[in-house]
């Protein structure tokens, strides 16, 4: 037991819940301070338990009973293991690097309380969904993320396609959402228990009810919505509307890796369903290969992250379904330190730009904003999985070395590895576009410390923490699948000459992406660049069908049901009837005069005698 | 005690019909008064039964007696009446107002703790009554809508009338005691099966309509759509409760059987109930609208619990009842603040109200989570353990009604963009004052108890657990029910 672990997420809720009775009080200096004082407080309290549980962790503080219905029990409880652990400390870290940086890239923004009210609040939700041993608990953190993510993406309101943005993701993620808790539904119903660990141990060793893969693929199409995954990748793009830390935060380190976290965590659930995983593989690498392929055409700086994005949680998704988790926490790990810093500097880019996010318009910004470019190419090298250096090439061409393995490798391989020639092309394409080339000046802009020490950390992040694991064979330090080998299972490797050639193919396909992303810069600014291709600049126009198509079946639906069925036959239709009825029948003398009350009075006691005669004289 | 429960806001009702001025200043003290004497009841104040008015043949026309579920929902009911009579604080018709609702609440505890039919059935009929006249006060006095709203609760009560005589006759027939008493009735040997099924549509029409059970909805969009604000707050907040209350005390044990055959199909309804108001409610043409459709969303959320006659599904219902009237307040007393500043509620004449009144705006979208389901607020453990139950009795409707939870996000966040988001609706006057103090503090009640309910809902689930034992071996086990 450890009955500190709600400290965790309780200080960013705390710090939410001041801003909200008392922040008006406080004023906006203050309630920034205390808003990112908070998840550094957490992150203290997340330090300790490195410093004294690293090895083996395993703690547990159940906090109150939340429901407890006959057979049915839900508790306010905590867990922290080695996977809740590497994600804790992403979401209170990076949360307080976020908070940090806002201070000075949001200040005189209106509705500053409101944006610390929500980050906090977002960190909060994260903190519990990690934690959770029930799923009821994950779920209510779940919907918190999700609810932060709306408001925080229509941080800017007053446009009404801000506000709509926001709506979407909260309404695609939502369908996840409601798949989600219909599978929790039937685990409940058909296990009577929510507990992640019980429930896991009743399902391993026994034999598969029918309705498990039901609830499997209910709950996987939650895990697949709220992190972007194909086809229900359609939020994240859109949610680019809302200010850049947001996305780092949310869109890139955090919220959007839940599904991946809960896809690891229920494992043993999709494990137990044959060929499950398999699907879970080839829809993350055919994910990785169709956003990167969006990413190639993409001209608005945040777009091109955010296809980045949805292409690297496909990555993780891979990961878990080719039966190597813990390299797909591995990848969440590094993405969420190279995304968070991408995304930041993307929002000072734009800031630079007077809010202009078109790449066309950008160029040579490298001598203006010598901080800003090294730590953007160092984030840019991690995405695109620089051999050797950067984070990126040994979490995720790992990830892609192992999925030669699967059954069916190959395809699953070939996929991953044209998505990572692509992502290293359209990573350098960016960055040739905003960084090198002719300089176009934008507003002088002074990053304050503030914004410089987060971006320096994730900048190192990014580069060393990738030295964790080293390829299988190659000497130096091996800790990261070791230390998660107890929870997560041992991990497929390829080794002697298979992985030497997978290596080599790897990181001989970055350094050719690398020189197309050059090429693809160049073309670009010759106006003949890949964003004049409509297929990939739509987006295979996945959105543009969905859009088309869905809202107005719902809203015709709707408009049906009001007039068609409701005013048409419920009220004209039988109520006519009815008053029809009665007028024939003779009421209608009683009913045709009076005021309401004695209508109904006269109606009322005339039905009665009626009723009663009826009766008495029957029996 | 359980006597002052009903007689205290009627006194009040009637010394304020005698007098012009003094409604502000007695009205709340009043209605506190009357919660605190709820209060005193659910918590082990001691009360006898209570009898009175003893009729040949119909046994003993007031006989109150205590229990649980009913001492929480008259709690509900009555905590619902100070925040009605604040939010009402500017109508024209205070008096009027103050006195239709009093009539109502006090009725409504008579239904409460009614142990003979009768007597529960007279309450019942004030109850629609009071409602039909409310509806009249403020609002769009629409006297359509009143009209409706009395045809349907009064044709439906007619039936329910009818089907407790037969069992009034019948069991007075064979063992010779003729009284309407709870006890008399639920001893009386069961009907078979088919008859048992057709007392009970007849029950069901006259309790389920006040839900209201789809298809028995119609009259809700006009009744709680053109009455004012704080009217609706009471008809679907409180007024509701004596339905669902009858279907549990009444209906169920009186007709196990026909309970039982009629459970699928009342699961169904429900789900395509709970359905069907949310898409009317996404089309709707104003706000009041929308509020409307959405509380008959929540309620047929409700009777799919109650069907499923399963122990999680029921503790559920019982809890969205409680859950949905602190819904209701914020929904409709958010409404009445809007209505308050001259704001009509028609979407074209919103937009964009954020900007002026970002406090109203923070609250609004609180109460709207709160209607979505969101976990950690009042409604999700209602919503959850209702579903929840209802997946281990059937699973299909079940999914179905599930799917609200999909459809209620766009149904609320769409009606929050309408009124608080996008540029400024050139309409509005730029004055449009934030939240006064009375407003934000009635607020702060209602969302405190919403992330009470929501986060702590233990000691409420906890009181249904009190329910009579006859109850419990009805619902809970005494038939076999799928599992």
């Amino acid at each position: 037991m450890a009955d500190w672990l709600w400290l965790i997420p309780g200080f960013p809720l705390l710090g939410a819940l001041i801003n909200a009775g008392f922040g008006q009080w406080l004023g906006v200096p203050m309630v920034k301070r205390l808003a990112a004082l908070m998840p550094l407080l957490s992150s203290v309290v997340i330090l300790v338990i490195w410093l004294e549980h690293a090895t083996h962790p395993e703690l547990v503080d159940r906090v109150w009973t939340w429901m407890a219905v006959g057979s049915f029990v839900a508790e306010i409880g905590l867990r922290i293991d080695a996977v809740s652990l590497v994600m804790v400390s992403i979401a209170a870290f990076a949360g307080f690097l976020i908070h940090l940086y806002s201070q000075q890239f949001l200040a005189g923004d209106y509705g500053e309380r409101r944006y610390y009210f929500y980050l906090n609040l977002f960190v909060g939700g994260m903190l519990v969904l990690t934690m959770a041993d029930n799923l009821l608990l994950l779920y209510l953190g779940w919907e918190t993320v999700g609810l932060c993510s709306y408001a925080l993406v229509a941080h800017w309101y007053r446009q009404k396609k801000n506000a709509w943005a926001g709506r979407k993701a909260f309404v695609v993620t939502r369908i996840g959402d409601t798949t989600f808790a219909i599978g929790i539904f039937l685990l409940f119903a058909q296990y009577h228990t929510l507990d992640i660990h019980r429930l896991l141990q009743m399902i391993s060793g026994q034999p598969v009810p029918s309705v498990l893969l039901a609830a499997s693929v209910l709950v996987l199409i939650g895990a697949l919505a709220k992190s972007a995954q194909f086809p229900l990748h359609l939020w994240l793009p859109d949610s680019m509307a809302g200010p850049s830390t947001v996305s780092a935060l949310i869109h890139a380190a955090t919220m959007v890796t839940a599904g991946v976290y809960l896809s690891i965590r229920l494992l043993p659930l999709f494990a137990a369903v044959p060929g499950m995983l398999w699907v879970i593989a080839l829809l993350g690498a055919w994910t990785a290969f169709f956003a990167a392929s969006c990413g190639l055409a993409q001209v608005d700086i945040k777009r091109v992250l955010a296809y980045s994005t949805i292409s690297q949680l496909g990555y993780m998704f891979l990961a878990v379904g080719i039966g190597a988790p813990a390299l797909g926490l591995f990848h969440l790990l590094v993405h969420a330190c190279f995304k968070a810093l991408l995304f930041m500097a993307a929002g000072a880019v734009i800031s630079i730009y007077a809010e202009d996010h078109d790449i066309r318009h950008m160029g040579g910004l490298k001598n203006q904003q010598p901080l800003l470019r090294w730590t953007f190419l160092a984030g840019i090298s991690a995405l695109a999985a620089v051999p050797l250096i950067s984070a990126g090439f040994y979490s995720k061409d790992a990830i892609i070395d192992a999925s030669w393995l699967a059954p069916h490798g190959a395809l699953l391989y070939a996929l991953a590895l044209a998505a990572a020639l692509m992502t290293a092309a359209y990573a350098f394409r960016l960055y040739f576009l905003v960084f090198e080339g002719e300089p176009r000046v934008g507003e002088p802009y002074q990053l304050g410390w503030g914004m410089k020490i987060p971006l320096l950390i994730l900048a190192v992040a990014s580069i060393g923490i990738g030295w964790l694991q080293f390829p299988p064979g190659w000497p130096g330090p091996h800790l990261w699948l070791p230390w998660l080998r107890a929870e997560l299972g041992p991990t497929p490797e390829p080794s002697g000459n298979l992985a030497l050639v997978l290596e080599t193919v790897g990181a001989a396909v970055t350094l050719v992406g690398i020189w197309l992303g050059y090429l693809a810069a160049r073309w670009e600014r010759q106006g003949r660049g890949l964003s004049r291709i409509g297929f990939l600049a739509h987006a295979w126009y996945v959105d543009a069908v969905a859009l088309r198509f869905l809202p107005p079946v719902v809203y015709g639906g709707a408009r049906f049901l009001r007039l068609g069925v409701e005013h048409l036959l419920f009220r004209s239709g039988i109520l006519g009837g009815i008053r029809e009825g009665l007028q024939w029948g003779g009421v209608g003398l009683v009913w045709g005069e009076n005021g309401l009350v004695s209508r109904y009075v006269a109606f009322m006691g005339f039905g009665l005698l009626l009723l009663l005669l009826l009766l008495w004289g029957g029996l | 005690m359980l006597s002052a429960l009903i007689l205290w806001p009627w006194l009040v009702a009637l010394w304020l019909a005698g007098r012009a001025q003094d409604s502000h200043r007695l009205a709340v003290p009043a209605a506190l008064f009357e919660l605190l004497l709820a209060l005193a009841v659910l918590f082990g104040a001691d009360t006898p039964d209570s009898r009175a008015l003893h009729l040949p043949l119909l046994g003993y026309l007031w006989y109150l007696q205590n229990s649980s579920l009913g001492a929480t929902l008259a709690v509900t009911a009555a905590a619902l009446l100070p925040f009605a009579l604040l939010f009402a604080w500017r109508l024209e018709e205070f008096r009027g107002f103050t006195i239709a609702a009093l009539v109502l609440v006090g009725a409504l505890m008579g239904t409460f703790f009614s142990q003979n039919f009768l007597g529960f059935y007279l309450f019942y009929e004030i109850v629609a009554l009071s409602g039909a006249w409310m509806i009249l006060i403020g609002g769009d006095r629409d006297r359509a809508a009143a009209l409706r709203f009395l045809l349907y609760t009064v044709g439906g009560s007619l039936l329910l009338l009818v089907a407790v005589l037969y069992l009034y006759l019948r069991s007075g027939n064979t063992n010779g005691i003729y009284t309407f008493s709870w006890t008399h009735l639920a001893a009386a040997a069961a009907p078979d099966p088919d008859l048992a099924w057709w007392l009970f549509l007849a029950m069901l029409a006259g309790l389920a309509v006040k839900l209201p059970l789809f298809p028995l909805h119609s009259w809700a969009g006009p009744a709680y759509g053109r009455a004012a604000p704080p009217a609706s707050m009471l008809l679907s907040g409180a007024a509701v409760l004596a339905g669902a209350y009858g279907l549990i005390h009444w209906a169920i044990p009186l007709l196990p059987l026909g309970a039982l055959h009629f459970a699928p199909y009342g699961i169904l309804l429900g789900a395509i109930g709970t359905l069907y108001a949310a898409f009317l409610a996404l089309d709707a043409p104003n706000l009041r609208r929308f509020a409307a459709w959405v509380s008959v969303s929540h309620m047929n959320l409700v009777a799919i619990g109650l069907f499923a006659l399963q122990e999680q599904a029921v503790h559920g219902a019982l809890f969205l009842l409680v859950a949905h009237a602190v819904l209701a307040a914020g929904l409709f007393g958010v409404i009445a603040i809007l209505e308050a500043r001259g704001l009509p509620g028609h979407w074209d004449a919103l937009g964009g109200l954020f900007r002026q009144t970002p406090q109203l705006g923070a609250w609004m979208l609180f109460f709207f989570l709160t209607g979505m389901g969101l976990p950690g607020l009042a409604n999700f453990p209602g919503e959850f353990l209702s579903l929840a139950g209802a997946f281990r009795v059937s699973p299909w409707p079940a999914a179905i009604a599930a799917l609200g939870i999909l459809l209620s996000v766009v149904v609320f966040l769409r009606a929050y963009e309408r009124v608080m988001l996008g540029p400024l609706n050139p309409g509005i006057a730029r004055g449009t004052g934030d939240l006064a103090g009375r407003e934000l503090a009635l607020l702060w009640a209602l969302g405190l108890l919403c992330l009470w309910l929501g986060l702590d809902p233990q000691p409420l689930l906890g009181q249904f657990q009190g329910l009579l034992p006859v109850h419990s071996a009805v619902l809970f086990g005494g038939v076999a029910h799928g599992h």
